[in-house]
């Protein structure tokens, strides 16, 4: 009980993978594509860099999810890996082979082992053919059966696992439904028994109530079939759903890649957080609670982007050096990698708790900077700095998941009894405009620990400048402007209720 | 309980195509309060775009027609206005924001012209007037530099720009409405953040109701007030956004809400999808539309269909087993 939540999850992932290599590996890779002009003599005025120098790895069995904003590069990678984009520098490796190597018959041989599924599901299937021919093609051109009748059975096969009628093959692709359609694209990709499906926005024309049916359908095959998924979406919900590792891409680049858990949890790239802070959740318990990063103007063009890092525009953090200096991706201690000058390479995961506190206590004491405990006076000013003393905070254990779900269960149920008993006028009915403000902060205090998400390093803020509720922010040190804070990540309102706060209103331990 | 600003009764919408006649809206009534933002949620072909252009009577006839009901818009009902009057409703006192922006806006105009059209129109403004009050709403929505982005033409903006510009139309002549019909869908989700804020942001400043029509749960969540969800047509749940989400009453809210993966939930938490397929709209069953994707069904439910009842303060459903539904939820 003494390594953060994050910690086993660090040490696991590695011990999980050891000695199954990359199904599939990209290195520096780069695809350019020149601008040209002029109608006769072409000259190229330009280049575009839609993939520049991304490095991923796919595990067997694993999904990365590829995110980003149109135009991030994230469909050219895919297209590239398939050998359907020119590749202009770096090296893909796919089961050990080197793709960019391959020519002509090998290559074809490749892609029997890629299958791909594309986004418009009314595109990319051929009107004229029956669905019967449509996914008994790959077959036939790869050649993987002698005899016909085989290759019916097949297709049989194809369309029960994708859960489509046998009777629907001799239809027509206009005759069926947006979902059924996509159905009909995955038994086409399954067809040549590939092991990598790459899924480029698989889901995003859909409903979601069609929706929801094609990822159960990816997740039985990823189970039943032992897929390796490359999913490329912008839907970063339905990522999260599907992903074990993430990729998010930006103007061509990789920001941030790790563990999906890690990523989404406690994002680190300002670029990640803002994406993430941008999706809203569907369900306004969680929503309305949340402290929001909204970022400033557009994706810079292509054509023209940045010096420095890509993201320096839009920045909330950017420094003198961001604006010079590319920023390579670094390896953090629980894995990821992240690209930014500012990311503070020391943010906790892979060390142990002990030594991080007394580190951050340390560092704390020498600023100078201790947090006073509230004086107790009542509601004064707003954000009085509430007692946060971190050593002997994070010297206590720390709590696991499943402990942390019962003490909020317990404490929830709690609740309930109490409201219960007040309602049959067993406790005191009275004006509960005003709590003492030393009420407020003790019982605060007892749920600081209690959240896993809230960093080893946050300064926690009490702010009673609102009549109806208590709010606690948890703020972080801007490691760019010491003595600053970085935006309120983590945000509880604490409402007032009968001479005292109700214990966890409304509990999220979603992180920003 | 707020003024009501737009009150729906009985809206009927049909449209006479070559496949049989699509009942698109069907008998749906529901209101919009003063100054709250009120979000009509469904899927694809529900019908909820072809309400709003019925509200500002924007459907094409032939092919469709409202067939009944009526539209109060500030105690004026909007189906029984002469054309001329309508259209000095549209554009001043109610606005309307599309998904696709670039076909909203005239790519031969500058933006300045455009902008400054409904102003000289409907606030009878003169020439200079008009292209001051244009600067104005165009630092109003954030556009930096907006001496030169007046000069411009709509294709030299980017997609988040020109919903901007279209939302400074919209707002131009302090309407009292703001549509916005799949407004962000297009746009990446930063994008789609900034804008939504931006609406949310410029109708509360002004006062104005906003009513978003949307298929996406968590723009619901993150800035509705109160949701009508809608299928088939017909409006099968009206409730408080809160409410909505914690107490679903309609199987087919339930399946929705099912169904969306969640940012927060865990890698891997399982989804569970609403069974079958959408209807088609020219082949509804009998009785209830969902029916053949509800696990509530009863052999009622595929006889009568169910009307809008008021279950309890603020919540209406149209189902006849939303108490056992409650039970299971």
């Amino acid at each position: 009980m003494s390594a953060s939540p994050a910690a086993p999850a660090a040490a696991v992932a590695p011990a999980k993978y050891d000695g199954s290599t990359p199904i599939l590996e990209t290195r520096d890779l780069k695809v350019y594509f020149p601008v040209k002009r002029g109608l006769i003599i072409q000259r190229t005025v330009g280049v575009v860099k839609a993939v520049d120098g991304v490095d991923i790895q796919i595990k067997p069995g694993e999904t990365l999810g590829l995110v980003g904003e149109s135009g991030s590069g994230k469909t050219t990678l895919g297209r590239a890996i398939l050998g359907l984009s020119e590749v202009s520098g770096g090296s893909i490796t796919y089961d050990g082979e080197d793709v960019l190597a391959l020519r002509g018959r090998e290559m074809r041989q490749l892609r029997s082992k890629i299958g791909m599924v594309f986004q418009d599901p009314y595109g990319s299937l051929n009107p004229r053919m029956t669905v019967g021919n449509i996914v008994a093609e790959p077959m036939l051109v790869h050649k993987i059966f002698d005899e016909r009748s085989k290759v019916r059975d097949r297709v049989m096969e194809l369309f029960d696992t994708v859960g489509l009628n046998r009777s629907m093959a001799t239809r027509y692709p206009h005759e069926f439904s947006g979902g059924q359609r996509q159905r009909i694209g995955i038994a086409r990709a399954l067809a040549s028994g590939p092991k990598l499906l790459i899924c480029d926005e698989a889901v995003s024309a859909l409903d979601v109530s069609i929706q929801a049916q094609i990822i159960g359908l990816f997740d039985r095959l990823k189970e039943e079939q032992n897929l390796t998924y490359l999913f490329i979406a912008h839907d970063l919900s339905v990522v999260r759903h599907v992903s074990d590792t993430v990729a998010v891409m930006y103007l061509g680049k990789v920001v941030e890649q790790g563990d999906a858990d890690a990523i989404y949890r406690d994002p680190q790239h300002p670029y990640t957080q803002a994406l993430l802070s941008a999706v809203p959740i569907p369900d306004p318990a969680v929503e309305r609670l949340r402290a929001r990063v909204v970022l400033k103007g557009d994706m810079p063009s292509p054509l023209n982007p940045p010096k420095g890092c890509v993201f320096n525009t839009r920045c909330p953090l950017a420094e003198d050096r961001c604006f010079v200096e590319i920023p390579l991706p670094r390896t953090f201690p629980d894995g990821r990698k992240i690209a930014c000058h500012v990311v503070s390479p020391q943010f906790d995961a892979g060390t142990s708790i002990e030594s991080t506190a007394l580190a951050q206590a340390r560092s704390r004491e020498s600023r100078g900077e201790r947090v006073a405990a509230g004086d107790g006076t009542g509601r004064g000013t707003a954000f009085e700095q509430l007692s946060a003393d971190p050593a002997s905070q994070r010297a206590k254990p720390m709590i696991t998941r499943r402990m942390l779900t019962m003490i909020v269960g317990a404490v929830l149920l709690g609740v309930l009894l109490t409201m219960f008993l007040f309602e049959f006028g067993l406790g005191a009915r009275g004006d509960h405009s005003v709590v003492p403000a030393a009420i407020i902060e003790s019982r605060i205090d007892e749920y600081i620990d209690d959240f896993d998400c809230i960093r080893e390093d946050a300064v926690v803020q009490l702010d009673l400048s609102n009549e109806s509720y208590a709010r606690v922010v948890y703020l972080r040190d801007n490691p760019s402007r010491p003595g600053s804070y970085l935006p309120p990540r983590v945000e509880y309102r604490y409402y007032y209720a009968e001479g005292t706060i109700e214990a966890i209103p409304e509990v999220t331990d979603f992180c920003y | 309980m707020a003024e009501v600003l737009l009150k729906v009764r009985n809206l009927s919408t049909l449209f006479r195509t070559e496949g049989g006649v699509v009942k698109a809206v069907d008998n749906i009534s529901f209101e919009v309060r003063v100054g709250e933002t009120f979000a009509l949620v469904g899927e694809s072909g529900c019908g909820k775009s072809v309400t709003a252009l019925s509200i500002m009577r924007l459907i094409p006839t032939p092919p469709g027609e409202i067939t009944s009901g009526t539209v109060e818009f500030d105690g004026v009902d909007l189906l029984k206005l002469p054309g001329r009057e309508m259209r000095a409703i549209r554009g001043s006192k109610i606005g309307m924001i599309f998904q696709e922006p670039m076909s909203s806006l005239n790519p031969v105009l500058t933006i300045q012209s455009q902008l400054a059209e409904p102003l000289k129109i409907h606030m009878k403004l003169s020439g200079a007037a008009a292209n001051d009050r244009a600067e104005e709403l165009v630092n109003m929505v954030g556009i930096p530099d907006a001496k030169t982005r007046l000069q411009q033409y709509p294709h030299e903006l980017s997609g988040g720009q020109r919903q901007r510009i279209m939302i400074a139309m919209a707002m131009s002549c302090a309407p009292r409405l703001l549509i916005a019909d799949e407004a962000t869908t297009a746009l990446d989700v930063t994008i789609q953040a900034q804008i939504l804020d931006l609406m949310q942001d410029v109708t509360e400043k002004s006062g104005a109701s906003l009513l978003i029509i949307t298929h996406n749960l968590g723009i619901v969540a993150r800035y509705a007030d109160r949701v009508a969800v809608m299928y088939a047509g017909k409006l099968r749940e009206v409730s408080d956004a809160t409410d909505l989400y914690a107490t679903p009453r309609h199987p087919y809210t339930v399946g929705l809400l099912r169904s969306v993966p969640r940012l927060d939930s865990d890698r891997g938490t399982p989804l569970t999808p609403i069974a079958g397929e959408i209807p088609d709209l020219t082949n509804l069953p009998d009785g209830c539309a969902f029916n053949p994707r509800c696990q509530w069904a009863v052999e009622r439910c595929f006889i009568d269909d169910p009307e809008l009842e008021e279950i309890s303060t603020g919540k209406q459903v149209a189902c006849f087993e939303h108490a056992s539904v409650a039970l299971n939820v």
